[in-house]
C-alpha cells in the first residue's frame, strides 16, 4: 500500500458514474488523500472556484452530461489560477487525440494500483 | 506577278485569262494564261462556275462561294477531286463603270472538306452506336454547348427534339444541383480535364429525380485543341440509395457500439476498482483476496470481449483499427504471450526458438492476434497434441505461424474464414462456443499492420494460421 496516510493532498474526481466516483473516492481516501468529487465538468469548475485550496490533481472522465471532460479542460486552461493543475483522464473512450492537454490517460476498466501510482507521482 | 494566293483575271464575255498566277495554275493543274475559259476547261468541268461568273459579269455583284467541288481531269484523264473557296469580283479598268471581266481569288480547301466529311461520317457512326447504348449519351461543341443527345435522353427526360440541347439539359437537372453543375462544367471546359459528377435528372415517366453518374471527356484535334466533348449519364440511383442506407446503418451501428462499450465499461470500472480496493485493504484474508481477484480478472475478460466486439465491428464496416506502432522485438512479444497462454492451456503451447527480430509494430495487437489463433487451436485442434508457434522472416516481412493437428478445415470453409461472424461447419457443429469474430480481428489487425493473414489446412499437415506483416508497419505502401 502506498504510504500517504499523513499527506493532505487534495484530488478532485470529476466522474458522472456514481459507483466509479464513490469507489475512487474511497480508494483515494484510504490512501490518505483529501477527495472532492463532482458529477460533471460544470460541477467540477464550480467546486474548483469555491475551494480555497487548489487540488494536486484532477481525475477526469470524458463523456459526462452537462459538461464533458474536453470542455472542462478547455475552461480550465482559460483560467490562469487553474490551468496548471495536472489532469489525468480516466475514461473508456480515451485516446491520444481526445486527451491532449492532460498528463495522460488511463482506460476504464483500469487497475486501481496503476491509477494510484500515477496519482502519487503528482501528489507527493 | 506572283502571289501565294491563287489569282486570275478573266476578261471579256469569253473570259480570257489575262492573269493566271502559278498557285492558280498549280491548283487547276494546267496552264491558263492567254487562253479563254473554254480552252482551259471542258464545259462539264466548269458547269457550276460559269453561272456565277456570268452573274458577276452582268450585275457587278461579287460572288463568294464556299466548299465548291472542282472535278478536273489530269493529263492521263483521271479525275482529280478538289474543293475550293472562290471570290469573284467585277474587274474594271481606269475607274471606268464598265465591267471588263472578273477578278477571281481562290483557296484550296480540299483537306478541310475531306476532314469535315470524315468527321461527319465518324460522328454519324458514333451516334448510331450511342443510340444502341442503355445510357444517355451527349456531345457538346468545344465551348461546352450541348449539341446532341441520343434517343435514350429524349425518352428519359421527355424533352422535345425541337428544344435546344442546352435547354433540354438544364431543364432535366435537379434545381439543387444546377449551379454546382454549371460551375464544375465551366471548370472542366477551361482545364480540358475529365468531367465526372453525380447529378440528379428528372424522369419524365415517374417524375422522380434519379441519380446519374455523368462522365465527359474532350476530343482533341492533332494540335491538341478541344474540338468536342462527349459523355454519358449512367443511372446509379438504386446503388446510391443502397450506399446511403448502408452508410446510415454503419453510422447508427458505430454510435450504438461506441455507446454500448462506454456504458458497459463504466460499471466494469466501478466493480474492478471496488474488488481491488478489497484486496488492498484486507490482504490478510486469503479467501476474500482470492474471490476479489477472481472478480477483477473476470472484469478484464469482459472488457476484452467488449474490445473485440468494438474492433470486429469496425473491421466488418471496412475501417482500419487504430494501432500504435512502436519499436519492439518479436520474440519478446511472443515469449510474453506464450507465458500467459501456458498458464491457461498448459505446456502444449510451444514457441520455437528464433533469432531476434526487431521492428515497428503494435505489441498489444500482435499479442491479441496470437492469443486468438492459439485459443482457436485449443478449441478446434486435436486436444492432446502440441500447438506450435514459430516465426519466420524474409527481406520485407515477418511471419508468425500457429500450427495444430486435428480435423482439417475444408477448402470451402477456408474461403470465408476471416469474415466477421463466420463460423465454419465444424465450428458450428462442434461443442465449442464462439462468436466468429476472432479471425476477423486477426485479419483486421494484420491488415492494419500493412500485412495479411492466411490459413492452410490438410489432414496430413494439420492446420497452420499465418500472420504476415511488414518489418516496419509504419511504412505501408
Amino acid at each position: 500500500m502506498i504510504d500517504t496516510k499523513n499527506k493532505k493532498c487534495t484530488v478532485l474526481v470529476v466522474e458522472d458514474d456514481k459507483d466509479v466516483r464513490e469507489s475512487m473516492k474511497d480508494a483515494l481516501e484510504l490512501e490518505g488523500y483529501q477527495v472532492k468529487t463532482a458529477s460533471n465538468g460544470m460541477e467540477g469548475l464550480a467546486t474548483l472556484k469555491e475551494s480555497d485550496k487548489i487540488p494536486c490533481l484532477i481525475l477526469l472522465d470524458i463523456l459526462m452530461p452537462v459538461m464533458g471532460g474536453r470542455e472542462f479542460m478547455d475552461n480550465l486552461k482559460k483560467d490562469s489560477a487553474l490551468s496548471e493543475i495536472p489532469v489525468l483522464i480516466h475514461s473508456s473512450i480515451a485516446n491520444k487525440d481526445n486527451t491532449t492537454g492532460s498528463i495522460g490517460f488511463i482506460k476504464k476498466p483500469a487497475d486501481l494500483l496503476m491509477i494510484l501510482q500515477t496519482i502519487k507521482t503528482y501528489c507527493v | 506577278m506572283q502571289a501565294p494566293v491563287p489569282l486570275a483575271i478573266l476578261k471579256g464575255p469569253e473570259y480570257f485569262f489575262t492573269l493566271s498566277n502559278l498557285p492558280y495554275e498549280t491548283l487547276i493543274g494546267r496552264s491558263a494564261m492567254g487562253k479563254n475559259l473554254l480552252e482551259v476547261f471542258k464545259t462539264e468541268e466548269i458547269i457550276n462556275m460559269t453561272p456565277h461568273l456570268d452573274a458577276v459579269y452582268k450585275t457587278g455583284v461579287p460572288y463568294i462561294g464556299k466548299d465548291i467541288q472542282l472535278n478536273l481531269a489530269n493529263e492521263d484523264g483521271d479525275i482529280q477531286y478538289k474543293w475550293i473557296d472562290v471570290a469573284y469580283h467585277p474587274f474594271r479598268e481606269n475607274d471606268e463603270e464598265e465591267i471588263k471581266g472578273i477578278f477571281a481569288v481562290f483557296q484550296d480547301v480540299t483537306d478541310r472538306v475531306i476532314a469535315k466529311r470524315l468527321m461527319a461520317k465518324s460522328e454519324e457512326k458514333f451516334r448510331q452506336l450511342a443510340n444502341t447504348l442503355p445510357q444517355m449519351v451527349w456531345t457538346t461543341t468545344a465551348d461546352g454547348t450541348f449539341d446532341w443527345f441520343n434517343d435514350i435522353w429524349f425518352k428519359y427526360t421527355g424533352s422535345s427534339r425541337l428544344q435546344s440541347a442546352n435547354q433540354s439539359w438544364l431543364r432535366a437537372i435537379h434545381p439543387e444541383e444546377a449551379e454546382d453543375v454549371k460551375t464544375s462544367w465551366i471548370t472542366a471546359i477551361n482545364t480540358g480535364s475529365l468531367y465526372s459528377k453525380k447529378i440528379r435528372f428528372k424522369s419524365a415517366k415517374s417524375g422522380e429525380y434519379r441519380w446519374h453518374m455523368v462522365q465527359g471527356a474532350s476530343i482533341k484535334n492533332e494540335y491538341g485543341e478541344i474540338e468536342k466533348w462527349t459523355g454519358s449519364c449512367t443511372d446509379i440511383h438504386d446503388q446510391t440509395l443502397i450506399v446511403e442506407m448502408l452508410e446510415l446503418e454503419r453510422d447508427v451501428r458505430e454510435r450504438f457500439v461506441n455507446a454500448l462499450t462506454h456504458d458497459l465499461r463504466t460499471p466494469l470500472a466501478a466493480a474492478k476498482i471496488s474488488a481491488q480496493l478489497l484486496v488492498r485493504n484486507m490482504p490478510d484474508q486469503p479467501l476474500l483476496v482470492k474471490v476479489a481477484n477472481r472478480i477483477s480478472s473476470n472484469m478484464d475478460r469482459a472488457d476484452k470481449m467488449i474490445q473485440d466486439i468494438l474492433d470486429a465491428s469496425r473491421i466488418k464496416a471496412g475501417e482500419k483499427v487504430s494501432l500504435d506502432f512502436e519499436p519492439c522485438e518479436l520474440n519478446d512479444i511472443m515469449k510474453n504471450t506464450v507465458e500467459d497462454l501456458v498458464n491457461i492451456h498448459g505446456e502444449r503451447i510451444i514457441l520455437k526458438d528464433y533469432e531476434k527480430i526487431n521492428g515497428h509494430w503494435d505489441p498489444t495487437a500482435i499479442k491479441r492476434m496470437t492469443e486468438n489463433l492459439v485459443n482457436n487451436a485449443v478449441k478446434y485442434g486435436a486436444p492432446d497434441k502440441p500447438i506450435t508457434l514459430s516465426l519466420a522472416k524474409n527481406k520485407e516481412n515477418v511471419e508468425i505461424n500457429i500450427h495444430n493437428q486435428g480435423n482439417p478445415i475444408s477448402d470451402k470453409d477456408q474461403k470465408g474464414i476471416f469474415e466477421a461472424y463466420h463460423r465454419s461447419a465444424s465450428a458450428r457443429n462442434g461443442i465449442q462456443k464462439g462468436w466468429g469474430i476472432g479471425l476477423t480481428l486477426v485479419r483486421g489487425f494484420a491488415e492494419a499492420h500493412g500485412g495479411h493473414a492466411n490459413v492452410t489446412s490438410s489432414a496430413k499437415e494439420g492446420t497452420t494460421f499465418s500472420i504476415i506483416i511488414p518489418q516496419d508497419s509504419r511504412i505501408q505502401l
